[in-house]
């Protein structure tokens, strides 16, 4: 590679095409890096650029064929948007204003049952040591996300996921069966919490699941041994 | 076309194709996965330079090759000839 100005911006936009070429196609950018070697001064850049702009291609296609494979710091974005409300919601379920070990219920028992007229607060109340359990998708699918982020590692143990999928599934019916239990029944209000607390959860966990599955290789990619 | 199988560089096929890197690498790794190429890591004759990749169209490769040089052929005389007639 060139030491000269042109030269260093090749080798900055080469070593942005391998941080950004999906790991199964890292020896197409190491071809294309090593190309550089044997071209004249002149082409170097504008083959780096080529190189970038098959780096980008390589990362966008994916995902416009369905591919679910991420880079993993965008899963740190994922975790952040699919668990966060769940790490948020587990918190205060467990130790924040309606902890379950911290909180003393038996002025919000009276409050339910002699205010508001709930036919079972105890009922009510067991609804939020259930909330406090099945928000623990947050923290658990903050840590996998952040783990996959770190390691490269996805889901592998099914059980666990739809363990998982399932306590984020019980949140949305629990939260909705307390507030038709409380009187305040309204499906349109439930939705966004549905999304947030559900559906966003769910998908991120069914994403850390596929992620966890071993990938078969891909076919005529395998690197031939030098001769 | 001329020599099939003969191991060809990157930079050789982006001058004989005209097309750009960025261009030409995307199709050369489809080609590959469906394996109408082949390509491998040649050592450098000289010191100080990196192994280079090279490829060529494996036998299927070759042969697809031909048939859509005749296809592109044959659409060319069927064209010519309906303008001819037109």
């Amino acid at each position: 590679m060139s030491s000269g100005p042109l030269g260093g911006v090749a080798g900055v936009l080469l070593a942005l095409a391998t941080r950004l070429a999906p790991t199964e196609r890292a020896e197409w950018i190491e071809a294309m890096r090593a190309e550089v070697a044997y071209l004249p001064e002149q082409a170097r850049l504008r083959w780096a650029l080529g190189c970038l702009v098959t780096a980008i291609k390589l990362r966008v296609t994916p995902m416009q064929t369905g591919s679910l494979r991420i880079n993993p710091w965008i899963m740190v974005l994922e975790s952040l948007v699919c668990f966060g409300s769940s790490l948020i919601a587990c918190w205060i379920f467990t130790f924040g204003d309606l902890g379950v070990l911290t909180h003393d219920f038996a002025p919000f028992e009276r409050y339910l049952d002699g205010v508001l007229g709930v036919p079972d607060a105890q009922m009510v109340i067991w609804m939020l040591y259930g909330y406090a359990v099945c928000s623990l998708v947050g923290p658990v699918g903050m840590f996998l996300g952040l783990r996959y982020a770190l390691l490269g590692r996805g889901l592998r143990n099914r059980v666990l996921g739809y363990g998982l999928i399932a306590a984020a599934i019980a949140v949305s019916f629990s939260g909705t069966l307390s507030n038709f239990w409380i009187g305040k029944g309204d499906w349109s209000e439930r939705i966004p919490l549905i999304v947030q607390f559900t559906i966003l959860p769910a998908a991120g966990i069914l994403h850390l699941m596929y992620l966890g599955r071993r990938a078969a290789p891909a076919p005529g990619d395998a690197r031939l041994t030098p001769a | 076309m001329d020599e099939p199988r003969k191991w060809h560089h990157g930079y050789e096929l982006t001058k004989a194709t005209g097309l750009l890197s960025g261009t030409l690498y995307p199709i050369l790794m489809r080609l590959a996965d469906r394996g109408l190429l082949e390509h491998k890591w040649l050592p450098s004759g000289e010191a100080g330079r990196p192994p280079r990749h090279v490829y060529r169209l494996t036998a299927s490769g070759a042969e697809h090759a031909r048939e859509q040089f005749d296809l592109a052929d044959e659409v060319g005389t069927t064209a010519a000839g309906t303008v001819s007639r037109a």
